[in-house]
């Protein structure tokens, strides 16, 4: 919020481009005109100069450095001893997912981070799922209503129970077992 | 001086171009054989170290030379070469830090002898103490790119050490101009308070 409000604060970005000479005319102009009248901008201007004025000069500390014919010469061989080029490959649909695979996502701390942190939510997610009943149910200890709505319900099936042995005993299964003897009558006259 | 490829003649460029593009490495040697000498000097402005600059370099141009049909003219070939030069040196500096002996930190002392040797040159201008406070302020403030992290060293380095405009920046490291601009802002703001950070008599460069 504080960035948002304070202008200053925002010209920053400019203020950079400016000291690396990669601002646009209309900008270059805007800031120019803020700079003359904010002493906190002419001074981080400053600042910010005086790292990039040692860099852009850079190259007269090396100016005195000439590839000689030797190294020309070798530089030269170099290369035309390292074959033909490799010609632009056309990837497959499959290929390009690898591609894809080894040089966005493998490399990529970031995405890592960000899988890594879907897991542990997963995986906590899922912890509290699976442990919260248990742990509710162990800690709770019943209740006196429970008990006797328990009961209640204990009776209830009591009863059921005692109906279904009268529904059984009523109605006995017929079982009249034949006498060996009678058996054998059977098997000798078949 | 800045030396680019705009200073090349652009029609016998576009004949060299079509000429490496169609495997022909003579073509390619004469197409980059005016940027050799700006890439030698960024090379040992990266490294410190002559021989080493050689060596990146000449990978430089074999790694240039057989992706070459992968360069579509979207930036600049100065900086497109500068892109795979900044590649390698990172490869290489990444290789030396996994050694039992930093050659990082000897690459550092061997830019601080070139200092010193390049003081006994006589050059015209400023004079050897002025040149030499201006040496190594430059010197510091490579010590202090080594320490970014590596998406805002090679902004700064594109930037400073080639000359790229932000639609070659963005081209070069596939990334959107706001990127690059974002990404220009937080890098010199952390050399700004990497300098402030400095001792007191460190901290007054001379621009």
């Amino acid at each position: 919020m504080n960035w948002f409000l304070n202008s200053c604060r925002r010209n920053r970005e400019s203020l950079c481009l400016l000291a690396s000479g990669l601002l646009p005319e209309p900008d270059r102009i805007r800031i120019e005109k803020h700079l003359a009248g904010c002493a906190a901008c002419r001074s981080y201007y400053d600042e910010i100069k005086a790292v990039t004025a040692p860099l852009a000069g850079w190259e007269k500390h090396f100016a005195q450095i000439e590839p000689g014919a030797a190294v020309h010469t070798r530089l030269t061989k170099t290369t035309r001893l390292a074959g033909r080029p490799e010609p632009v490959r056309r990837l497959a649909p499959g290929m390009i997912l690898v591609e894809c695979w080894r040089q966005l996502i493998l490399p990529s701390r970031r995405i890592w981070a960000g899988l890594a942190a879907v897991w542990m939510l997963l995986f906590a997610a899922n912890a509290s799922l699976h442990s919260g009943p248990q742990t509710a149910v162990a800690k709770s200890a019943p209740t006196s209503e429970m008990i006797s709505s328990f009961r209640q319900q204990e009776k209830i099936l009591a009863e059921l129970i005692g109906q279904n042995e009268l529904r059984a005993t009523a109605a006995p299964k017929p079982f009249s077992p034949q006498p060996r003897s009678q058996r054998r009558f059977e098997i000798s006259a078949v | 001086m800045v030396i680019t490829d705009d200073r090349l003649d652009p029609p016998a460029t576009q004949e060299l171009l079509a000429r490496a593009r169609a495997g022909d490495a003579h073509g390619f040697c004469l197409l980059i054989e005016p940027l050799q000498a700006r890439l030698l000097r960024q090379a040992a402005a990266l490294t410190g170290d002559l021989n080493l600059a050689e060596d990146i370099v000449s990978e430089t141009l074999v790694e240039a030379w057989k992706s070459f049909p992968r360069y579509n003219e979207s930036c600049q070939l100065s900086t497109w070469l500068y892109a795979i030069l900044l590649h390698r040196y990172q490869k290489s500096m990444r290789r030396a830090r996994s050694r039992p002996v930093a050659l990082a930190l000897l690459s550092l002392f061997e830019a601080r002898d070139l200092c010193q040797k390049q003081e006994n040159i006589a050059a015209p201008g400023p004079s050897p103490a002025e040149a030499a406070a201006r040496r190594e302020a430059f010197a510091q403030l490579r010590q202090c790119i080594e320490l970014l992290p590596e998406k805002h060293a090679r902004v700064i380095l594109l930037r400073f050490f080639e000359d790229a405009s932000l639609p070659d920046m963005a081209a070069v490291l596939g990334c959107s101009i706001g990127t690059v601009k974002s990404r220009l802002h937080h890098a010199l703001e952390k050399l700004r308070k990497m300098k402030m950070n400095l001792p007191d008599g460190k901290r007054d460069i001379p621009i």
